[in-house]
């Protein structure tokens, strides 16, 4: 208990519980008062028929989005690591995959809707596929990187001894063993996608995420949908992080323990 | 143009340091098998380098200079994947996500030689359509060798083959390799079980600290070891102080009584202080003969009887420890335990 960081984590977690709580006191209380009213907040919980459509299709979105972006990041982290396997190429790919978690949102957006304007593609979701695939990148990235330090080195010359090529070991070898990773970074970058309003923001045009919704809802007053929405955001978040997090630390925390026991 | 050994590794050279692993420092190794189906022992404490040999025979390790030819050519620089020198690790090296038959069918042509190696490994038929996974570690340690003899390698480099198994799974190993050096197969075996190098093995390399201590053919190597180091990796406890003058030994047990003496047959021996070493094979057990080395007091000699009688170590002629025998005398045919003058072999300490 006197590590720091169990503390900020412990903190961490409470701050973001409390819209959760104030969803879960709506839910119990019907259509009830917030559990903290703010001044100059809605105490109008009743949604329209309009804003439950947009909600909905905002979720659809962010699913469209999400799914295939989490996916591909997940994809190319993994052939990252492999070919930057070496320590001095890791290193430095490691530092380069940073960049698009050092940019800021904004900037990053513009770009890419400058880039989508230049494509002349149509605002629609493959722009901010490719915007989000390129922001999870480090993610997957440094999630695969986690596990592969877990491979060990003589299977890899095991498979190279025995004349296979690059991508047989790629499938027999380091597939197999990534296997949790790329599960886990699926469900980080999915995560991650569900709540990134900026980029999604300047390259949506008409297809709004849920991240996008609630920043448009946030905008106009504190509510109790407000509440809501972000109850069930956080929520919908905290499940894959966890599942994530904890398949790949019980997969390393092994790994580990199988090498202590060699 | 070189002479077609089946392998000739010439002072291959390696630096190696913290970075590498636990030890620091060099490597010089050469050794020529001349023929093809030899098999080379190669013995050693641990961090004597034994398993960096390995690599660098096997191309996964590129550290080195000098050369390294196998069935006359040069693989000095070639790839590890087409030397054909099949390294089978310490480690557990099979891949997840392939059946037992796919793994042994990895590096080979056909399913036929897949099939007739895992025959040759016992590998239960039962398993072959099984993943890894579901292997004890015997049967996978055995479906890792038939997929390195699957693989028709020039040469088979064994790091430590039997390390963790049971005896059974030890005795189906050997018969496989006893088949597999039948059929022409040249073979390194690197191991810390001293008596399975001497059964397999056609010639020994004893390493130090990265260096040869000596190198012989077995037999040799077993009644007339070159060194002290070398005396104690064969017949860890048949060996006795000894002094050395005028071409003979005596030899003194404990309190310094002298237990027998016996002829000098190293040549190269310098008068002075010694070791007299006699290989478990030559102690007998029961009546002694004339002129015989007596050793009475089983318990408080150092000594342990490790041979007597016809004993069979896995079907193969070396003889083993005995670990019914009883040192306090109650046993009949144990009181008398020794071994002939001829039989003493002596090194300088």
């Amino acid at each position: 208990m006197k590590n720091p960081y169990f503390w900020l984590m412990a903190i961490l977690l409470v701050v973001l519980w409390f819209p959760t709580l104030c969803f879960i006191e709506n839910v119990v209380a019907g259509k009830g008062m917030a559990l903290i009213k703010i001044e100059g907040t809605s105490d109008n919980s009743q949604a329209t028929t309009g804003e439950k459509e947009k909600i909905k299709s905002a979720i659809g979105c962010s699913l469209l989005v999400g799914v295939p972006a989490a996916l591909l990041a997940s994809v190319i982290g993994l052939c990252c690591v492999y070919i930057l396997r070496k320590p001095k190429a890791a290193n430095l790919g490691g530092v380069i995959l940073l960049i698009p978690l050092m940019t800021p949102p904004r900037a990053m957006g513009i770009a890419f809707a400058s880039l989508r304007n230049c494509a002349r593609l149509d605002p629609g979701l493959i722009p901010i596929i490719m915007a989000h695939v390129y922001l999870f990148l480090p993610i997957a990235y440094y999630l695969h990187l986690l596990r592969f330090k877990d491979l060990s080195a003589s299977r890899f010359e095991c498979a190279q001894n025995l004349g296979a090529r690059r991508w047989q070991i790629f499938r027999h070898v380091v597939l197999p063993h990534q296997r949790i990773a790329f599960f886990a970074a699926f469900l980080m970058c999915l995560a991650f996608s569900w709540g990134e309003p900026i980029i999604a923001n300047s390259l949506a045009g008409t297809n709004s995420t849920f991240a996008v919704v609630i920043m448009q809802m946030m905008r106009s007053a504190l509510s109790n949908r407000v509440y809501t929405a972000a109850g069930m955001s956080f929520l919908a978040t905290l499940v894959p992080v966890i599942v994530g997090a904890f398949i790949l630390w019980n997969a390393t925390n092994l790994a580990r323990k199988e090498k202590q026991y060699e | 143009m070189s002479e077609s050994y089946a392998l000739d590794v010439n002072h291959l050279t390696i630096k190696y340091n913290k970075e590498h692993g636990p030890l620091e420092g060099i490597i010089d190794f050469s050794v020529k098998l001349e023929k093809k189906g030899e098999w080379l022992g190669v013995l050693g404490p641990s961090g004597s380098g034994k398993s960096t040999i390995l690599k660098s025979i096997a191309g996964v390790e590129d550290r080195y200079t000098g050369t390294i030819r196998i069935d006359g050519e040069d693989c000095s620089k070639m790839p590890t994947g087409r030397r054909k020198a099949v390294l089978v690790w310490q480690e557990e090296s099979l891949f997840e996500s392939m059946s037992v038959m796919e793994n042994a069918r990895f590096a080979c042509k056909t399913d036929d030689e897949a099939q007739a190696a895992l025959k040759l490994f016992q590998v239960d038929e039962n398993l072959w359509f099984k993943p890894p996974r579901k292997l004890s570690g015997g049967q996978k340690q055995r479906v890792v060798l038939a997929r390195a003899y699957a693989a028709k390698p020039r040469i088979i480099l064994l790091d430590e083959p039997f390390k963790g198994l049971d005896l059974e799974s030890r005795r189906q190993i050997v018969s496989a390799f006893q088949q597999m050096k039948k059929a022409n197969q040249t073979a390194v075996l690197v191991s810390h079980d001293v008596d399975e190098v001497l059964a397999m093995c056609d010639y020994i390399i004893v390493l130090d600290q990265g260096k040869k201590v000596s190198g012989s053919p077995t037999s040799k190597l077993l009644d007339e070891p070159a060194n002290q180091k070398t005396a104690e990796l064969v017949a860890p406890n048949n060996i006795w102080p000894a002094n050395i003058n005028n071409g003979i030994m005596n030899i003194t047990g404990a309190n310094q009584a002298v237990i027998g003496s016996a002829p000098v047959k190293n040549k190269e021996c310098v008068p002075g202080q010694g070791w007299a070493i006699v290989h478990a094979r030559k102690i007998r057990l029961g009546d002694p003969v004339p002129n015989a080395i007596v050793i009475k007091q089983l318990k408080h000699e150092r000594t342990e009887v490790r041979s007597a009688g016809k004993l069979e170590f896995f079907s193969s002629p070396l003889l083993t420890q005995i670990q019914s025998f009883d040192p306090n005398g109650k046993g009949t045919s144990a009181d008398s335990c020794w071994f002939l003058p001829d039989d003493v072999w002596v090194v300088n300490k």
